[in-house]
């Protein structure tokens, strides 16, 4: 991890606007907030909801290769709002970040990208459903079987995805509560991806195959004051990590384990 | 007993004002130059830290358009889609400001190291510092940061964009650790080629001589300031040899006397280099806005135009400034331990000593002179250039003093009436105490003469050479190979000679040049003057069978008439001509436009000469028929203006530099005088009491003192010639890479 990076993501869009990151505790200001008893229109709300604040695509998977070895592979997308909606060009409020990672039972190899909204370098669209920054992408014609390929300096993947079970609502029917003083956000997942394909690592491709699964989560004010605002902008800096619960008590709201995060 | 002595010793200096002041002035001077130079050299160095930081030049290998200086939004999205890891920047000019655009976002590793970080850079405002901040706020919101270079601004590359009303890129930052896999760039963006970051020039590197030049003339001015110490240290010391002896006969010790006098001596040195540090201030902020211009004409170097203090050049000043008094000053106290308490000053005795002096600084003079033949033959480099010029300096300045004496003694021997035998033996008398003052005159008259000459002869070659270049009456810049074509067929279908100019950057024998194509013709022809060429050169260009190189490049690769060109990987060419190109840093090799189109099918004329009777005219009907901007057809007259223009501001430094080097030069000749007029009354009195009038002594003083400069201006000449010689030919030949002919001052 360049800390140079961690710094600037950390300190930057905390003074784009004049709330900033700073502000995520309170109420946001012209972000809308999740609502209880939500109503979810799909594909439109596989794609991207930019009158929020924050939103992430993250899909984790279990790999095994064909002599039984386990591997980890993650890629997620994030998605952050300076301010509510789009603008035209380089206009646009939204900072997109994504993090690709692959475990193997000795090494860990990860990387990340960075791109404005506005220009088409990075977004998510529902019809297809395309999520993509730079040359990852995870597309397919429906949510139901899709593709994923990340790259990085010293590894890659091609995989295939392909969904054999329904979407699960997180919360309350997708309403997802953080803390008692009614930070919440809207969260769903496909847990049941069947995935297989191309690990491309320094020592050679390894194909693989295995079980993934999909998050999509957006919201405007996930913490409450007495959780570490700090906590997430980590999250979103170091990306992955593997998310593998969650839990509503105040500080513990993710379980994380963070990846390379170097400060020294 | 100290206070006592020390009242004693200063009082020599109440007694002789203008001896005190000859002191704390030649220090001043000494120091004044050579800190003001010192000042500038800084700043502007401070100027390329800061730019070098700010623009990131030089990290990162870049991508830039193989044609014209714009990429297409799409292009950057396109190349990141493609797993092409790339920054995007924006860069052009507003109110004669580098507008700055990049993109946080992913020039994230490529980021420039702004003081305040870079969440000072916001959406919508731009950083600059102080004085570009002024220029430009009345276009955008400025940030003042103070570590952002001179003359740029940077702000947000969309911000940007909207300013500069344009929706293209300038050039693309190639990232550290690009994904394993990615399309090769042709693939994805044929037009865009890598420029290696080794390729960009170093404006450090280039500007180097530039200021090394500068530094010679600070140098200069503080020998010739020290002299001026050297020498009124020497008479204070004579004249206190009396006082001296007094005191020790009083039983001072001889330790206590030298520590007094060192103390006191010091001490006005540090107040005469005092003053000559505030000089120097001045002398920077009034040659500053001049120098910028000038490495702003010549290198496209910008540098601040405020100045600041930095302890490096007055610090520097001031040691400088005391170390050379100490070692004047050591020589002196040496010869107070070693007289004995007994000897008094005699003016006549002093001139016999320095007799046998006299003949071994000959000596030394004519050996350093002769030496700077062989040297002019067999060394190379800038420095070996100034040594060549050290050589030359103080070879002459040594053989001066004996030379004048040999003259007047001459001149003696010849001459019968007794008032003129006593007017020449008096005057060698005065040569011993005179001859520093003397030597500083002629090094500064030289000098003068050298870069007089130097400028002259750049002129004249400049002028013929804008003549020769300029040719064509109009300039005709396109945007598109369409407006290219049609520009083409409109002027072929009107009989005008039209000559397309294609233009890339290529790196040819390791160099970075720019690959010109051109249309062989008679403009060419009649205009371009080879500083040395095969027969029927142009002949052989226009066939394609050979290559015109500039000197620059000729100089630098090493390759001359007849050397063969690796012009592409397929193609190789013999160099049929070179051609000076006076005030251009870069390489060039020009070829005819049919092989550039063969090397480089996908690129189109974007410039034009024109030959037309009346630009005018033409002119209108271009941008009407056409639609070109008005803007991007120049006049022939107008580049030429520019262009003298910032020539004549190069020289603005050199020339004030100069005319300073000249006053510190003469102010040492006037306090020579008047520190000797002093001593020089027991000397006048017989003369006087024999009958010659008080106005005719003041009129054969005067004489002596024209005389004598008269003298040095006439041994001045043939030592400025050499001087222009070893500018022209050795040192604006590294500092610059071109050489010039000579033409002879003032004739």
């Amino acid at each position: 991890m360049n800390v140079k990076i961690l710094f600037f993501i950390i300190i930057w869009p905390f003074s784009v606007v004049a709330q900033g990151f700073s502000d995520l505790g309170s109420r946001a200001d012209g972000f809308a907030n999740p609502e209880l008893n939500p109503t979810f229109n799909f594909p439109t709300d596989h794609g991207a909801h930019p009158e929020y604040r924050i939103e992430w695509w993250y899909l984790t998977a279990n790999l095994n290769g064909s002599d039984g070895t386990s591997y980890g592979l993650q890629w997620t997308l994030f998605r952050t709002g300076l301010r509510p909606g789009e603008g035209p060009g380089w206009q646009s409020p939204q900072v997109w970040f994504a993090h690709a990672a692959v475990t193997t039972p000795g090494q860990h190899f990860a990387t990340e990208r960075f791109a404005r909204g506005g220009i088409g370098q990075a977004g998510v669209e529902a019809t297809p459903f395309r999520a993509w920054i730079d040359e990852w992408v995870l597309e397919g014609e429906d949510f139901q079987k899709m593709t994923l390929t990340a790259n990085g300096p010293n590894f890659g993947y091609d995989m295939s995805l392909q969904a054999n079970g329904p979407l699960v609502f997180h919360g309350d029917n997708g309403y997802s509560v953080k803390s008692e003083q009614g930070q919440a956000s809207y969260y769903y997942s496909q847990p049941f991806f069947k995935i297989d394909g191309t690990l491309k690592l320094p020592t050679g491709n390894i194909e693989v195959e295995g079980n993934a699964w999909l998050d999509h989560e957006w919201s405007s004010q996930p913490l409450s004051d007495d959780q570490s605002g700090l906590g997430l902008v980590l999250v979103i800096v170091c990306g992955w990590c593997k998310v593998d619960g969650f839990s509503t008590t105040p500080k513990r709201w993710i379980t994380l384990q963070l990846f390379d995060l170097d400060l020294t | 007993m100290m206070a006592w002595c020390l009242r004693a010793l200063l009082s020599h200096w109440w007694r002789n004002p203008v001896q005190l002041f000859a002191y704390l002035a030649g220090l001043a001077l000494a120091t004044a130059l050579w800190s003001g130079v010192q000042a500038i050299n800084s700043e502007a160095r401070a100027s390329y830290d800061a730019a070098a930081k700010t623009l990131g030049e030089g990290q990162y290998d870049l991508l830039i358009p193989k044609q014209g200086n714009r990429i297409p939004q799409d292009v950057y999205v396109l190349l990141r889609k493609s797993g092409w890891l790339v920054s995007p920047v924006i860069d052009a000019r507003i109110n004669d400001v580098r507008l700055l655009g990049i993109d946080l976002v992913t020039s994230a590793t490529g980021l420039p190291n702004l003081a305040k970080g870079p969440s000072a850079i916001t959406y919508d405002t731009l950083l600059a510092n102080e004085e570009t901040a002024l220029k430009i706020s009345m276009l955008a919101n400025v940030t003042v940061d103070t570590s952002i270079a001179p003359g740029i601004a940077i702000g947000d590359i969309g911000l940007v964009q909207r300013m500069l009303k344009r929706d293209d890129l300038t050039r693309l930052i190639l990232l550290p650790n690009q994904p394993i896999t990615q399309p090769s760039l042709g693939m994805v963006a044929p037009n865009l080629r890598v420029q290696s970051a080794h390729a960009v020039t170093n404006v450090t590197e280039l500007t180097g001589s530039f200021h090394l030049n500068l530094t010679a003339f600070g140098l200069l001015s503080f020998v010739v300031g020290l002299f001026i110490v050297n020498s009124t240290i020497g008479l204070a010391f004579e004249q206190r040899r009396g006082m001296i002896r007094t005191i020790r006969s009083l039983g001072v010790p001889m330790r206590t006397l030298i520590t007094l006098i060192t103390v006191e001596m010091m001490t006005l040195a540090v107040i005469g280099a005092g003053f000559g540090i505030i000089l120097g201030y001045f002398i920077a902020a009034f040659l500053l806005p001049d120098v910028a211009a000038t490495l702003r004409g010549l290198y496209g170097a910008q540098i601040s135009g405020t100045l600041e203090l930095r302890a490096s050049w007055w610090v520097s000043g001031m040691v400088l400034a005391l170390i050379g008094t100490a070692v004047a000053l050591s020589s002196r106290i040496w010869q107070i331990v070693q007289m004995p308490l007994l000897a008094s000053a005699k003016p006549r005795a002093w001139v016999v000593a320095t007799g046998s002096r006299f003949r071994l600084q000959l000596i030394i003079a004519i050996t350093l002179l002769f030496s700077t033949v062989p040297l002019a033959m067999t060394l190379e480099g800038l420095l070996a250039g100034f040594i060549l010029l050290g050589c030359l300096l103080i070879g002459a300045a040594l053989a001066l003093p004996p030379l004048l004496g040999g003259l007047l003694t001459l001149v003696q021997k010849y001459t019968v009436a007794p008032v003129w035998e006593w007017f020449w033996a008096d005057t060698r008398q005065q040569l011993p105490g005179l001859s520093l003052a003397l030597i500083a005159l002629l090094l500064a008259v030289s000098a003068n003469i050298g870069v007089s000459t130097m400028v002259s002869s750049f002129r004249q070659t400049f002028i013929a050479f804008l003549d020769q270049r300029l040719a064509p009456e109009l300039f005709v810049e396109v945007e598109t190979a369409n407006q290219s074509a049609a520009l083409e067929m409109f002027l072929m279908n009107r009989q005008i000679e039209v000559l397309p100019l294609l233009t890339t950057q290529v790196v040819i024998a390791d160099l970075p040049v720019d690959l010109y194509g051109i249309r062989v013709g008679q403009t060419y022809r009649n205009n371009w003057i080879f500083l040395d060429n095969t027969l029927n050169a142009w002949d052989a260009i226009e066939r394609g069978k050979a290559v015109v190189v500039n000197e620059q490049f000729a100089r630098r690769a090493d390759l001359w008439v007849g050397s063969l060109v690796q012009v592409s990987r397929d193609l190789m060419l013999p160099i049929a001509g070179v051609v000076g190109d006076y005030g251009n840093p870069q390489g060039q090799v020009i070829i005819t436009e049919r092989i550039f189109k063969d090397l480089y099918p996908n690129l189109y004329a974007s410039n034009f000469g024109v030959r037309t009777k009346d630009a005018s005219q033409l002119r209108s009907q271009i941008v009407n028929t056409l639609g070109i901007k008005n803007n991007a057809i120049i006049n022939q007259v107008g580049i030429k203006a520019l262009s003298l223009e910032v020539f004549e501001r190069t020289f603005v430094v050199t020339s004030a530099l100069n005319v300073l080097t000249l006053g510190v030069a003469s102010f040492a000749i006037l306090m020579s005088l008047l520190t000797l007029a002093d001593l020089r009354v027991p000397q006048l009195a017989p003369v006087w009491a024999l009958g010659l009038t008080r106005r005719r002594l003041a009129w054969l003083e005067l004489l002596r003192a024209v005389l004598l400069a008269g003298i040095v201006f006439v041994c001045a000449i043939p030592m400025g010639l050499a001087l222009a010689w070893i500018l022209l030919t050795i040192i604006n030949v590294e500092a610059f890479g071109w050489q010039l002919p000579m033409y002879l001052f003032p004739l």
